[in-house]
């Protein structure tokens, strides 16, 4: 094997078979043999750039066929992919263009005016979707060889603690090992067919696209969960075998839609991360599908995607645990000493991984990577207790986010902008289990204009200044907010006294 | 301008759909771009255009104009 053969995305691109689908959008299908053709038709129109290996690439694109062959296309060119969130705004594009000294962005038609004068102001180059062609049958590139273990293959964004994005930096290494633990326990062969609706800007979503595609398996993509009746047509109509989702697709599909009560012949599996699925949901899911195998799953973008699963005849057995360590990935339940908890115990610690899915760290940000790897291991921040069976059960988040509709969003960003209003003296935004959105927005606030102020008038200013999934969804104003000794806001007095008034 | 008109221009300002392809029975597949970001993005201008607040349900039922249209005599809009 060559040096070159280690490129992750060859590996992805060989999996399936040339003729069967990769991805079907709409009435579109693309072969893997097409896909092929469209990524390295991208790969070779970047090299042809003069950009150097490593050099970082911008995507900024909904799921569709030219998000996986420009994503794909970027690896195998020995090139970093960063894909942005889609609801990035310009302020963070230029962040982020910025700090990763990004060379080239690519973007689909309907984003492009967002980036043009940041890419002008920045010296960036730009190409849109109508670029690249794919690349004829008969064309034989060299590509620059890629150290699989130290070359990035993407660098994928995840907000840190001060709510700044961060960059995980992804090694092709880390992608391949933590692809083949899911291939191997979902089972997955190139008789799947998923229904995608998370973005393939999150390492959920990325997960899917390189795991499918290794497989030989297709995805199919639809953007539309907003009108989740319609995915769920979709999703029957396709023969769709898989479905994936984060808590909030699962309580919608639960609680909006006839997703329980509607027949899926073909479905074979469900997986679930993204956070803690409420136990009732679950059940809810194994009542409606007893034939279909659920996955809970646990992972971190700071760990490439996967960092354990509960094999799906545990469920009833260890209803809310998260299971157990992939094959490649070690985890272990620490004390602030450093000394595992007692399995069976109530002791609880901070869940610790290691193994090769371990990304390198944050970009160009080594106190942040100091903090949170430390001696080759993760420290996920995720507090947990363990069983006497091994079984891992997550307490609480260390880290304060609020995930909201599957974003991880920062309770930091929404406080500044409510803080902005001149009426408001203090303001603390916590999350509250929610039945839909898997936790919902809510801040406590004093005012200086008690008789004035409304719930209305705070949700209006922030409807203007925060996408919608960040709004709050509850606002309660308290005549002054709990404090600890030191003065900081007192967030789990808060979180009690929410839990205590439902 | 009738309420019919004015939904005509905010599916042109949110997803530059042509005026003759407009129809009330059109469904998300038959857009270019009316997937869920698009949908918000179509909120957002019909929150601004008539001055109204939009609930999750209201939003999610939200799958053709003519639902669209429903929604908002529901809620007092003036055809």
């Amino acid at each position: 094997m060559t040096q070159q053969d280690h490129n992750i995305a060859e590996k992805i691109l060989s999996g399936g078979r040339s003729e069967d689908p990769a991805i079907l959008y709409g009435s579109e299908i693309v072969t893997h043999k097409q896909l092929r053709a469209a990524a390295y038709g991208w790969a070779g129109r970047l090299l042809r750039q003069g950009l150097a290996p490593g050099d970082r690439v911008g995507l900024l694109a909904e799921n569709s066929p030219f998000f996986i062959a420009a994503y794909l296309g970027v690896i195998r060119a020995g090139l970093c992919a960063v894909p942005f969130p889609l609801d990035s705004s310009e302020n963070t594009i230029e962040r982020i263009a910025l700090s990763t000294g990004m060379k080239l962005m690519l973007v689909s038609a309907r984003f492009k005016a967002r980036v043009e004068s940041v890419a002008q102001a920045l010296g960036i180059a730009l190409e849109d979707e109508s670029k690249a062609s794919p690349a004829p049958p008969d064309v034989h590139y060299t590509f620059p060889a890629i150290d699989p273990r130290r070359d990035l293959a993407a660098i994928m964004l995840t907000s840190g603690s001060t709510g700044e994005s961060k960059g995980v930096m992804v090694t092709h290494h880390n992608i391949e090992c933590n692809s083949q633990d899911i291939i191997q326990y979902l089972g997955l062969t190139s008789n799947d067919r998923t229904m995608t609706v998370l973005p393939f800007y999150y390492c959920y979503g990325t997960s899917l696209l390189h795991t499918h595609l290794m497989a030989g398996a297709s995805l199919v993509l639809n953007n539309r969960f907003m009108f989740p009746e319609k995915v769920l047509d979709e999703m029957a109509e396709k023969n769709c075998t898989g479905f994936a989702g984060v808590p909030s697709t699962y309580q919608i599909l639960l609680r909006k839609t006839r997703f329980a009560k509607r027949s899926f012949p073909s479905l074979r599996w469900l997986q679930q991360a993204g956070g803690k699925l409420p136990n009732p949901f679950i059940q809810e899911i194994r009542r409606a599908f007893p034939h279909v195998r659920l996955f809970i799953m646990y992972g971190q973008t700071e760990a490439t995607a996967r960092l354990s699963y509960l094999p799906p005849e545990k469920l009833d057995d260890k209803l809310g645990s998260i299971g157990k360590g992939l094959p490649g990935a070690r985890l272990e339940v620490l004390k602030d000493d450093g000394a595992p908890i007692r399995p069976g115990s109530d002791e609880v610690g901070e869940i610790v991984a290691s193994g090769d899915n371990i990304t390198l760290g944050y970009w160009n940000d080594l106190d942040e990577t100091a903090l949170f790897f430390r001696h080759g291991k993760l420290y996920t921040g995720d507090m947990a207790k363990v069983d006497r069976d091994g079984y891992i059960f997550i307490v609480e988040r260390a880290r304060d986010f609020i995930k909201a509709m599957g974003n991880r969003v920062s309770p930091k960003e929404i406080e500044e902008v409510i803080s902005e209003m001149p009426e408001v003296v203090e303001v603390a935004v916590i999350g509250v289990p929610d039945d839909i959105w898997g936790e919902a927005v809510k801040a406590y606030l004093t005012t200086s204009r008690p008789d004035q102020l409304t719930v209305e008038q705070v949700r209006t200013y922030c409807l203007g200044r925060l996408p919608n999934y960040k709004v709050p969804e509850y606002v309660e104003f308290l005549p002054q907010l709990p404090k600890t000794p030191n003065g900081k806001v007192a967030k789990e007095v808060l979180r009690k006294m929410s839990t205590d008034s439902v | 301008m009738t309420l019919v008109e004015r939904l005509v221009n905010l599916f042109d300002k949110t997803f530059g759909l042509e005026r003759d392809r407009f129809s009330l029975n059109l469904a998300p597949e038959d857009v270019p771009n009316w997937d869920s970001i698009g949908h918000m993005n179509l909120v957002m201008y019909m929150e601004q255009e008539f001055n109204q607040h939009f609930e999750v349900d209201e939003i999610m039922e939200m799958s053709s104009p003519a639902k669209i249209l429903e929604i908002l005599k529901a809620k007092g809009v003036p055809e």
